[in-house]
């Protein structure tokens, strides 16, 4: 390959200069996750200084539970969607509405009862439609989105059908599941094993001729990628996701539900777009999806702590909405940043970010109790979601309230000093790892970052542990507002 | 032109294959007929008309797969009987399927067999001959030939076997709902002609409809309240446009995401000071009522006004689409925007112009749903998510862009019409309707908008 | 030098790798391919040439498995691919003429597509990592980041990527299908070194181009199609490009351009002005002026800045820096910012790329004629209603003119020929009734009859004290058509020719660099800004001009004027390694 002849004489003397116009010819990474991180600590910071009460085990475990459908049914559009064609599955919800349904009713019917027997009943039935929605995709070859809004008509209505109106059992083992007491729940088990199956699979060929194909699908099937072979198994394991989203999500209602189909398939298209996925095909990801989906689940969150009383659910579409216009049009600035920042890597913003989140975090829960003591009917009602209007001036001052410092206050400042510095070091180590990486010719920081991220991740534990300990003694926090809630 | 002005001429053992399949046929029916006890008289007329039908349509079938592929069968060597067999095996297998699906049918389910179902049966099997033979001589209007022909059977079908199906009032709240979707429709139209999507339709609608009720309750002058609706209702059309145009290709998730928004804002408003959240009380005027109900009177004439508003619309729509610089130009632009832009042809104005009227046809069906059902709703207009959809899909535009018109789309919404009116006749509930229109979408499509295989795209 | 080592590999390796005998191939009633046969051996580079439409393209595609066959027979190593998988598996690789490239991966895994099995990799992400960063700092000669995004890189990087694809997989067999069309002249050096390194080592190389300077220069063989037939067959010593225009062309229409004179202006009225012109950030502006009644050719080689050139002064896209104006019939100025200027001041402009920029596909061929002029003609005012018949009489005159050939007017645009819907696009710019008319490649994928009727036509147009600025990729359309032509380089006027006296040779020459630019200066209304002579000033001295060589030149025979033209490529490519560079 590397032959004399290859290189021309005056070409030589060219090569200094192009090589440094090399080094910034063509960026390395997309900026696409910028605003899903960006978001995602926003509101994480809004949300932890709204309601402190997220960062214990039970508010996160409830979190895992909420969130969890609906990141696996972004999960499950995300497969389909990196295959190209413009598949937005919007039959996404129905199909969880119909496999929720069937599995009520065949529980019902004492057909299904082991575990592992619902489980292969509920991914199997995911990809057999997706199966079928590919071969329809491939050989009727008919758009995509036609056959979506087709299975779309035909799951919502074939879930009536089969249960009229929401109602029926789960299994008592997915009920338990629901409950939602601590972090480690089987259904977290879930989402981790999901998480961590498309990450495998990312390793594989596979993976890469499905985002080749995605984004150019001529190209691929030029250069002899298998791509009717590739779009069925993209097919099947978005099926997969959306049997385990299906679980999951008879295991939050503990029961059947035939009309959720619209609002799931709305937001999921809306969490996976909030996640940074390119709806043309080639681009999208566990993390950005996963991100996307959380995000939606934290809108939830923050504008349930503003108790807007009746007009709640308004409030929440109309967020919903804006938010999502707003980060499609935040794409279209994305090209700007591109031209600026050739090396963008989420993993360090994200770790920089996440590390002034913690601080956040933890001047939230430090600072718990003077606002508790302040307002401490206000604490019980968030956790309650008891639905109470509030004054309108408080409506809009809600968000920017900071606690009135006091000495207390004063003193869990200094308390947090070495916190923040070492968390400042943290970053400062992140930053510099990275320059100092990104001179070498190495591929990733990854190793560098996912050590920093890990230490990060025992602190958080640590500290939501001791807060949990905390709580425990303390009346008006938590664990107060969790009996009460079960009340 | 017309298929009889060259008779197809048909192979001894094509002619000798009818015949005996017709007989067959005519057999079994006079048998089933015979085991049920039913009259001789309607024996021996659906023997003659199923032998009739049958042999009538073996000629046309045939007869067009032999023109078709008289010539390149000709050089191979293969014996007769099998090239017979080859050149009519779709047909064959076609009419097999469907003659083994009628019998099973007349098998399991009692008193399935009967005149009316076999005359169905008839019908069904006339569409398709006409729809595979005529068919091919509308290329540029296929699927509106495919959707009238779907739309007469249906029709026949259903004044036959239901009781009331053809009944002036029946008609006239089949026409009534399909005033409803066709206006919500028309936007849907004009935007898929420019190759976009608005799924923001049904929550203006919803929008719309509890916003004028809300607006009069306030006591705001009724007339004034429905200006300010459909004003209302173009300026986010106007943002939709806007936004779409800029996030080319997008436009299903920006739609969406301003119907998500536009529903809760309006919400939101109407709510304040509300005990009841959602829902929104008040008086309509009489006059909007009239316009909309089932009893309406246009001019002393009976039937609501909202018909021939419909009729207007689409008059004016299929003129303007036809004779005038607008409607020309923006098939221009759906179909090629780049050669658009080489002859001036304003994108964006388009754009806002197009997501504009939608917005304001989707306030106007609001409004107009206000009328029929008295009270406001937000959820009033969610079933138009995808019907409307679904319509402009049957009716045979693309959603690429640049092919179909609202002549097509009007199509469509009458097929959606008299088909769910028949299903609601033979006693098949909402969500059955629905099931089976999600099913007929796919099929539609592929009749005549198929993409084309990656080969030929290199 | 390349000739010696050729016979010893030719002795070495006479092994038939392609045979395709009789191979038929239509598009609906189109016959792409109509009875093509040739064959190609181990260790041969080996052309597949012909006109624009010939079904080169097509049988690229045949061999290469992507296209399935109507009749005849492909075999290549023995065997017959039908699918691109089947190819790539017997050790064919295609670079295609678009340039395929998934703009969302990265170069490396672009570069290793296909490469894997479905589920296991074949080389670890390291090892092909280096191996595409290797590859890509050979063929491209700079570095490139195997990490980077491909959407990020140039199209020039991206056609190195689609190339390196091909020869990754070390393939027995390399078809490439107008491969150059993105390159610069070093890299298509470098690409044709890459190419006689394979070829000694006995791979087959099959070059589909329209390239004739290019294959002369590298080919073995080569296979002349013409009209979805082959019409001869060149061994090396054969390839010349009078042979090779001889078997294109056919002999009944080789002679197109010959014995007409090239049209002059009746008077020096300027029907255009442009004064410091920028195309290219950072190059040299230049002035620019058009005078009623003549017609200018612009030409160069691919993507050196003519296109932008006239898309600019017809309004389509704004220039860079400086200012284009047209003049009324009154002598009055008006400038030229926008198409909406263009159009008010009569600048009708057409392109050659029908399908992107010209029909209007699934319209009938009426209206994409008299598509621009609904608006003109509309009645009702705010009704905007379309007058047809004004419409319907202009289209009858346009159709007639340009003998367009149809069967209804309301027949969709798609069911003419190529040649016909550009002239339906044609027809539509003089529909519009310009006084200037740009014409950007419109001859692309027309067949000589059709082009021969264009020119009458242009020059009948320009008879009637009219201009008209062509642009062409094909330089003997100009011969005796244009009034002069301007060859543009690195994104400004490099060299300018009278076309009186046009010589092929000469303008090749320019457009490699190789002239002095000494037309710039002579006499041709086109300069670089602050040249010593005053634009505006030197009218009266390009009449100066001898006539009698025009005469001359025409009474050359065409046998002569093709060997000085083969013999001026062959010194282009002896003089360009140590040429200037851009």
């Amino acid at each position: 390959m590397s032959q004399a002849g290859m290189t021309l004489d005056g070409n030589g003397e060219a090569v200094p200069e192009t090589e440094a116009a090399a080094m910034v010819r063509g960026g390395r990474a997309n900026p696409f996750l910028l605003v899903p991180i960006t978001l995602f600590f926003l509101l994480l910071g809004l949300a932890v200084l709204r309601s402190p009460s997220l960062m214990t085990s039970y508010g996160l475990g409830s979190a895992v539970i909420v969130a969890t459908p609906l990141i696996l049914a972004t999960y499950a559009l995300m497969a389909s969607v990196i295959s190209g064609r413009g598949t937005v599955d919007l039959s996404i919800g129905p199909l969880i509405g119909f496999i929720n349904v069937t599995l009520i009713q065949l529980y019902a019917a004492e057909i299904l009862q082991n575990p592992i027997a619902i489980f292969a009943y509920a991914i199997a039935l995911g990809a057999l439609y997706q199966f079928v929605f590919a071969l329809i995709v491939i050989y009727v070859r008919v758009q995509p989105i036609i056959v979506s809004l087709s299975g779309y008509l035909a799951l919502s209505g074939i879930n009536l059908v089969i249960l009229p109106r929401p109602g029926g059992m789960a299994p008592q083992f997915m009920a338990d599941w629901g409950l939602g007491t601590s972090i480690f729940s089987p259904v977290f088990v879930i989402l981790v094993l999901a998480t961590l199956a498309w990450l495998l699979f990312t390793r594989t060929a596979f993976y890469t001729h499905l985002r080749l194909m995605g984004s150019d699908e001529r190209a691929a099937y030029t250069s002899g990628v298998p791509i009717f072979i590739v779009r069925i198994g993209a097919h099947i394991i978005s099926g997969g996701f959306a049997g385990l989203a299906a679980i999951a999500f008879t295991a939050l209602i503990s029961s059947g539900d035939p009309s959720q189909g619209t609002t799931y398939t709305l937001i999921a298209v809306t969490a996976l777009v909030l996640g940074g996925a390119s709806l043309g095909g080639g681009r999208a990801g566990v993390f950005g999806s996963f991100l996307g989906a959380v995000n939606l689940y934290l809108i939830t969150y923050v504008l349930a702590t503003f108790n807007f009383g009746a007009v709640q659910s308004f409030v929440t579409n109309l967020a919903y909405g804006s938010i999502l216009v707003i980060s499609l049009l935040l794409t279209l600035i994305i090209p700007f940043i591109q031209r600026h920042i050739h090396n963008f890597s989420p993993v360090l913003y994200f770790v920089v970010l996440g590390v002034v989140a913690l601080g956040v975090i933890l001047h939230a829960t430090n600072d718990h109790d003077p606002r508790a003591r302040r307002a401490p009917a206000e604490t019980a009602v968030v956790t309650m979601q008891v639905l109470e209007p509030i004054p309108a001036d408080q409506l809009y001052v809600g968000p920017l309230e900071v606690a009135r410092p006091d000495a207390r206050t004063d003193e869990l400042r200094r308390d947090a000093v070495p916190m923040i510095l070492s968390a400042i070091l943290l970053v400062v180590i992140a930053v510099f790892l990275r320059l100092a990486v990104s001179r070498s010719n190495r591929r990733t920081v990854a190793p560098a970052v996912a050590v920093v991220v890990a230490s990060l991740v025992l602190l958080a534990a640590y500290l939501v542990r001791e807060q949990a300990d905390d709580g425990a003694g303390t009346p008006p926090q938590a664990p107060a507002g969790n009996t009460e809630r079960v009340q | 032109m017309t298929v009889s002005a060259n008779p197809p001429s048909l192979g001894l053992p094509a002619t000798i294959i009818g015949l005996v399949a017709g007989v067959i046929l005519t057999a079994i029916g006079v048998v089933y007929g015979f085991i049920q006890g039913l009259s001789v008289q309607i024996i021996i007329l659906s023997a003659i008309a199923t032998l009739g039908a049958f042999v009538w349509a073996w000629r046309f079938v045939l007869g067009q797969f032999m023109n078709q592929d008289a010539e390149p069968l000709g050089e191979g060597q293969i014996s007769e009987g099998r090239r017979v067999w080859l050149q009519f095996r779709p047909a064959i297998y076609g009419l097999l399927v469907l003659l083994a699906l009628f019998i099973i049918l007349s098998l399991t389910i009692d008193g399935f067999f009967n005149v009316w179902n076999v005359v169905s049966f008839l019908i069904i099997l006339t569409i398709i001959v006409l729809t595979r033979t005529l068919g091919r001589h509308f290329q540029e209007n296929r699927s509106a030939f495919i959707g009238i022909m779907v739309l007469c059977g249906l029709f026949s079908i259903g004044s036959m076997n239901i009781e009331g199906f053809a009944s002036a009032n029946n008609i006239k709240s089949m026409l009534l709902f399909a005033s409803f979707l066709g206006i919500a429709s028309v936007g849907q139209t004009l935007v898929a002609l420019l190759g976009g999507l608005d799924l923001s339709i049904p929550f203006i609608i919803g929008a719309a409809n509890v916003g004028l009720l809300y607006l009069i309750g306030l006591g705001v002058p009724p007339w004034l309240a429905a200006i300010i609706v459909l004003a209302i209702g173009t300026l986010l059309g106007v943002i939709n446009g806007l936004l779409s145009y800029r996030l080319q290709g997008q436009a299903l998730i920006v739609t969406l995401g301003t119907g998500f928004a536009i529903s809760g804002g309006v919400q939101i408003i109407t709510s304040i000071g509300s005990a009841y959240s959602g829902n929104v009380f008040g008086q309509v005027p009489p006059w909007l009522s009239n316009l909309a109900a089932m009893n309406g009177s246009t001019f002393g004439l009976p039937f609501p006004p909202v018909i021939a508003i419909w009729g207007l619309v689409l008059i004016v729509l299929i003129a303007g689409m036809r004779l005038t610089v607008y409607g020309r130009y923006l098939y221009a632009l759906g179909v090629n925007r780049t050669s658009a832009k080489r002859v001036m042809i304003s994108e964006l104005g388009y754009w806002v112009t197009m997501y504009a009227i939608s917005g304001f046809f989707a306030a106007l069906t609001g409004g107009l749903l206000l009328g029929w059902s008295g009270g406001g709703f937000i959820g009033v207009g969610d079933q138009y998510l995808f019907l409307t959809l679904a319509a402009v899909v049957v009716g045979g535009t693309s959603l690429l862009g640049g092919q179909g018109g609202y002549g097509f789309t009007v199509i469509g919404v009458l097929v959606l019409q008299v088909l769910s009116s028949f299903l609601i006749g033979i006693g098949l509930d909402f969500e059955w309707q629905q099931f089976i229109f999600g099913l007929l979408i796919l099929p539609m499509v592929a009749l005549y908008a198929r993409s084309p295989h990656i080969r030929t795209q290199i | 030098m390349t000739a010696t080592e050729h016979d010893i590999t030719q002795t070495a390796a006479r092994r038939e790798t392609i045979a395709v005998r009789n191979v038929k191939k239509f598009f609906g009633p189109t016959r792409a391919l109509d009875g093509v046969s040739f064959s190609a051996c181990a260790g041969e580079i080996h052309a597949i040439v012909g006109g624009n439409g010939c079904g080169k393209s097509t049988m690229a595609k045949v061999v290469s498995g992507v296209l399935p066959i109507d009749s005849g027979s492909v075999s290549i190593l023995g065997e017959t691919p039908s699918t691109p998988a089947e190819s790539k598996a017997l050790g064919i690789s295609t670079v295609y003429q678009e340039v395929l490239v998934a703009d969302e991966s990265t170069v490396a895994d672009n570069i290793f597509m296909g490469a894997d099995a479905l589920f296991s990799k074949n080389l670890s992400h390291e090892r092909k990592v280096q191996r595409a960063a290797q590859l890509m700092k050979d063929l491209a000669g700079e570095p490139v980041d195997p990490h980077a995004i491909a959407g990020t890189l140039p199209l020039g990087l991206k056609q190195w990527i689609t190339i390196a694809r091909a020869l990754v997989s070390e393939p027995k067999i390399l078809i490439l299908d107008e491969s150059s069309a993105a390159l610069d002249f070093d890299s298509t050096e470098r690409l044709f070194a890459k190419m006689r390194e394979l070829r000694d080592s006995g791979t087959t190389i099959l070059i589909v181009t329209h390239r004739i300077a290019e294959l002369i220069r590298i080919s073995d063989r080569a296979t002349v199609l013409r009209d979805g037939r082959d019409v001869g067959v060149l061994e090396k010593e054969e390839i010349t490009e009078k042979n090779l225009l001889a078997l294109m062309t056919g002999d009944e229409s080789a002679d197109h351009g010959h014995g007409h004179a090239a049209p002059q202006p009746v008077d020096d009225t300027p029907a255009m002005v442009g004064e410091g012109i920028g195309v290219w950030a950072g190059t040299k502006p230049f002035d620019f002026r058009l005078r009623r009644g003549e017609i200018v050719g612009v030409a160069g080689l691919d993507g050196q800045g003519q296109d932008a050139f006239v898309r600019a002064i017809a309004g389509v896209e704004p220039v860079l820096t400086g200012t284009v104006r047209v003049l009324d019939r009154n002598g009055d100025r008006h400038f030229v910012r926008s198409l909406a200027d263009a159009v008010k001041n009569r600048i009708a402009y057409v392109s050659g790329d029908r399908k992107r920029e010209g029909i209007f596909a699934s319209l009938s061929i009426f209206e994409n004629m008299v598509m621009p002029l609904y608006r003109e003609k509309k009645r009702g005012g705010i009704l905007g209603l379309i007058d047809w018949g004004t419409l319907g009489a202009i289209f009858k005159r346009e159709a007639g003119n340009l003998l367009i050939k149809f069967g209804l007017r309301e027949d969709r645009i798609t069911s003419l020929s190529g040649g016909n819907q550009q002239k339906v696009l044609i027809g539509r710019g003089f529909a519009m009734r310009p006084d200037v008319i740009v014409l950007n490649d419109p001859a692309r994928g027309i067949d000589v009859g059709a082009k021969s009727e264009l020119y009458k036509h242009l020059r009948t147009f320009a008879g009637e004290g009219k201009s008209v600025v062509y642009l062409s990729s094909e330089l003997e359309e100009f011969i005796g058509f244009a009034t002069r032509v301007i060859v543009f380089r690195d994104g400004k006027p490099f060299d300018a020719f009278d076309g009186r006296t046009l010589d092929p040779k000469k303008v090749l020459e320019a457009m490699f660099g190789q002239t002095d630019g000494s037309g710039l200066a002579a006499s041709l209304d086109i300069a670089p800004r602050h040249a010593p002579v005053a634009p505006l000033d030197r009218d009266n001295t390009r009449d100066a001009i001898p006539a009698q060589r025009a005469a001359k030149r025409d009474g050359l025979p065409r046998s002569i004027r093709i060997v000085e033209f083969e013999g001026g490529v062959r010194k282009a490519r002896d003089v360009n390694p140590e040429g200037p560079r851009p």
